[in-house]
C-alpha cells in the first residue's frame, strides 16, 4: 500500500538489457526524511535503482514515483524538474574537467536560475561545510580521489535537494575522509534531507544502524529497520 | 536569464575558429551592403536616366516655325505629354557655337541655315515615347527623330546583370557563413557531450543546455554584422563626402520606382538591414545546429 509521507516509491520494478533480467520486482517505499542503505554485492543492481531514480535509465516495467510524480509520466523535456529535487553522489564523479571547483559546484545552483549574488555566498560556504575552502580555484584534475568525492558531494548538496542519493561515496577514500563524508551525511539527514545511499561497506552499515535494503541477483530479499550488512 | 559566459568562454578557448567564422560573416555580410548600395544607385541613376529620355524631332526648313508652334500648342494638350520645348534655328546655333567655341574655324562657316529647329517631347510615361518616335517618324516635314532609348535599355540590362552577379555571390557567402555556423557549433557541442551529459543530470534543463550554443552563433553573427555596418559606414560615408558618381550632388537616393530619400537616411536603413540579418543568420543557424547536433 502506498503511504501517503512516502517520497521515493518502487512499485513492482523490473530491469532488463537485452533480454537479461537486471531487477526483478523490486517494490519499497522510502519516508521523507528517511536515511536507508541499499546494500549488497557489486553486479547486484544498486546502480541500476540510483540509475532508474535520475531517469538516466526507464525501467522495463513497473512504476517510480518520486515526491508524488510517477516518472514514466514526465515527459523528458521536463524531466529537470524532478532531477532538481536530486541531488546525486555518482560513484564515477562525473566531475566538469574544463571547470574548476567553483564553477562544478556552481553548476547546481546555476541550472535552478539562482542569482549570481547567492551563487558567491553560497558556494563558498558548501566547500567549507566539505573541507575544500582552500582549493576552490583548483581544477579536478588537481584534487586527490577524497577531493573530488568532497567536491561531488558539495554539488549534490549546494541546491539544497529533499533527496540526496548516494552511489558508494566512501568506495575511494580512506578511512578518515569516510567518517566525515559520513558524519556530513548524517547531519544533512537530520536537517529533513532523505539520504538512500548504495554501499558494500559493512562496517559503515554496520555502525550507523539505519533501514537497509539488500539486494542480490536483481531481487530485494530484505528490508530491515536499524539492520545490519550481514541481517 | 541572458547569460553569454558559456559562450565568450567558447570563443577565448577556440580563437582561430572563432575569428574565421565572424570574418566569413563580416564578407559575407560586406558583400550584402555593396550589393544593395549598387542597386540603390543604379536605381537612382535609371531614375536620373528615365527623366532625361526625350523624343527630339528636327523639322526640315519649309516647316515655318508659326506650323511648329502650332503642333507644340496641339501636344502641350495631349494626355501623354508632360512638357514640350522649342528650340529655334537660331536657338539651336547658339547652344552649337557655345559647344565649340574653341574651334573658330567651325565657327565661322556656321549660319542659321545649317541647323534646324527642333521640339523637344518628354511623356508622363517613358512607355509613350515609342508611340511618340513611330507618329514623327513617317511624317513628311520632319527631317529626323532622336530617341535615347538604347542608352536607357543597355543600362537596364547591364544593371540587371551586374545585380544577379552579385545576388549569387552574395547567396554562396551567405551559404558558407550559415554552413561555417553549423560546423563550429558541432565542434563545441561533441567537445563538450561529457559536460553537456553532466549539467542534464544535475537538474540542467533543454534550455540551459542549449542556450550557450545558441549564443555562441548569435555572437559570432552579430560581431560580423556590426563589424561590417562599421565599415559599410566608412565606405559610404567617403562615397558621399568625395562626391563619387555625383551623390553629394544628388543628396539623395531613390528607392523602389520612384520613392526618394535623403542618403544618410539610406546608409543608416543598410545598416540596420545588415544588422537584422546578422541576428537572424545567427540565430536560424545556431538552433539549426543546435537542433541537428544536440541530441536532448
Amino acid at each position: 500500500m502506498i503511504q501517503q509521507d512516502s517520497i521515493i516509491i518502487f512499485e513492482n520494478v523490473f530491469k532488463s538489457y537485452k533480454g537479461e533480467e537486471v531487477l526483478e520486482n523490486i517494490d519499497f517505499q522510502i519516508k521523507r526524511g528517511e536515511f536507508v542503505f541499499l546494500i549488497g554485492p557489486s553486479g547486484a543492481g544498486k546502480s541500476t535503482i540510483i540509475k532508474l531514480l535520475n531517469r538516466e535509465e526507464s525501467p522495463s516495467s513497473g512504476k517510480i514515483f518520486i515526491d508524488g510524480t510517477e516518472l514514466g509520466t514526465v515527459p523528458v523535456d521536463q524531466m529537470h524538474k524532478i532531477r532538481r529535487k536530486i541531488g546525486v553522489i555518482f560513484q564515477d564523479f562525473r566531475v566538469i574537467k574544463s571547470k574548476n571547483v567553483f564553477e562544478n559546484v556552481s553548476i547546481s545552483l546555476e541550472v535552478v536560475g539562482t542569482s549570481n549574488d547567492v551563487i558567491q555566498e553560497v558556494v563558498p560556504n558548501i566547500l567549507s561545510m566539505v573541507g575544500l575552502q582552500h582549493k576552490i580555484y583548483k581544477n579536478p584534475a588537481e584534487l586527490s580521489g577524497g577531493e573530488v568525492q568532497r567536491l561531488v558531494i558539495a554539488r549534490a548538496l549546494a541546491h539544497e535537494p529533499d533527496i540526496i542519493i548516494a552511489d558508494e561515496p566512501t568506495g575511494m577514500i580512506d578511512p578518515r575522509a569516510t567518517s566525515e563524508i559520513m558524519n556530513l551525511l548524517t547531519e544533512i539527514n537530520k536537517m529533513g534531507t532523505t539520504v538512500l545511499m548504495a554501499t558494500h561497506d559493512h562496517n559503515i552499515v554496520n555502525h550507523f544502524k539505519k533501514r537497509v535494503l539488500k539486494i542480490q541477483d536483481g531481487k530485494l530479499i530484505s528490508d530491515r529497520k536499524g539492520g545490519s550488512y550481514h541481517d | 536569464m541572458i547569460n553569454f559566459k558559456s559562450a565568450f568562454e567558447f570563443l577565448r578557448k577556440e580563437k582561430g575558429i572563432s575569428f574565421i567564422s565572424v570574418m566569413a560573416i563580416f564578407v559575407s555580410f560586406v558583400l550584402l551592403g555593396f550589393m544593395l548600395s549598387f542597386l540603390v544607385f543604379s536605381n537612382t541613376a535609371l531614375n536620373f536616366l528615365q527623366k532625361q529620355v526625350q523624343v527630339r524631332v528636327f523639322f526640315k526648313d519649309i516647316f515655318s516655325e508659326e506650323q511648329i508652334l502650332n503642333l507644340k500648342s496641339q501636344l502641350e494638350s495631349d494626355p501623354r505629354i508632360m512638357e514640350v520645348g522649342y528650340t529655334s534655328k537660331e536657338q539651336a546655333l547658339l547652344i552649337f557655337k557655345e559647344f565649340s567655341k574653341n574651334d573658330p574655324v567651325l565657327q565661322e562657316s556656321l549660319s542659321t541655315n545649317i541647323l534646324p529647329a527642333s521640339l523637344e517631347i518628354r511623356t508622363r510615361d517613358v512607355k509613350d515615347l515609342d508611340q511618340i518616335y513611330e507618329e514623327f517618324s513617317n511624317k513628311e516635314e520632319v527631317e529626323s527623330v532622336k530617341y535615347l532609348k538604347d542608352i536607357k535599355d543597355r543600362f537596364s540590362y547591364v544593371s540587371l546583370i551586374v545585380t544577379i552577379v552579385s545576388l549569387a555571390i552574395t547567396t554562396v557567402f551567405f551559404v558558407v557563413s550559415f554552413g561555417i555556423i553549423l560546423s563550429t557549433i558541432r565542434i563545441n557541442i561533441y567537445s563538450k557531450k561529457e559536460e553537456i551529459e553532466i549539467i542534464k543530470l544535475v537538474g540542467g534543463s533543454n534550455d540551459f543546455v542549449t542556450r550557450p550554443f545558441i549564443e555562441q552563433g548569435l555572437i559570432y553573427s552579430m560581431t560580423g554584422s556590426l563589424l561590417s555596418g562599421v565599415v559599410l559606414t566608412v565606405i559610404l560615408s567617403s562615397v558621399f563626402f568625395l562626391n563619387v558618381l555625383g551623390i553629394r550632388d544628388l543628396g539623395s537616393v531613390v528607392l523602389f520606382s520612384n520613392y526618394k530619400i535623403p542618403y544618410f537616411i539610406f546608409v543608416i536603413i543598410l545598416v540596420v538591414i545588415v544588422n537584422v540579418l546578422g541576428y537572424l543568420l545567427g540565430s536560424v543557424g545556431s538552433r539549426t545546429a543546435v537542433k541537428n547536433y544536440l541530441k536532448i
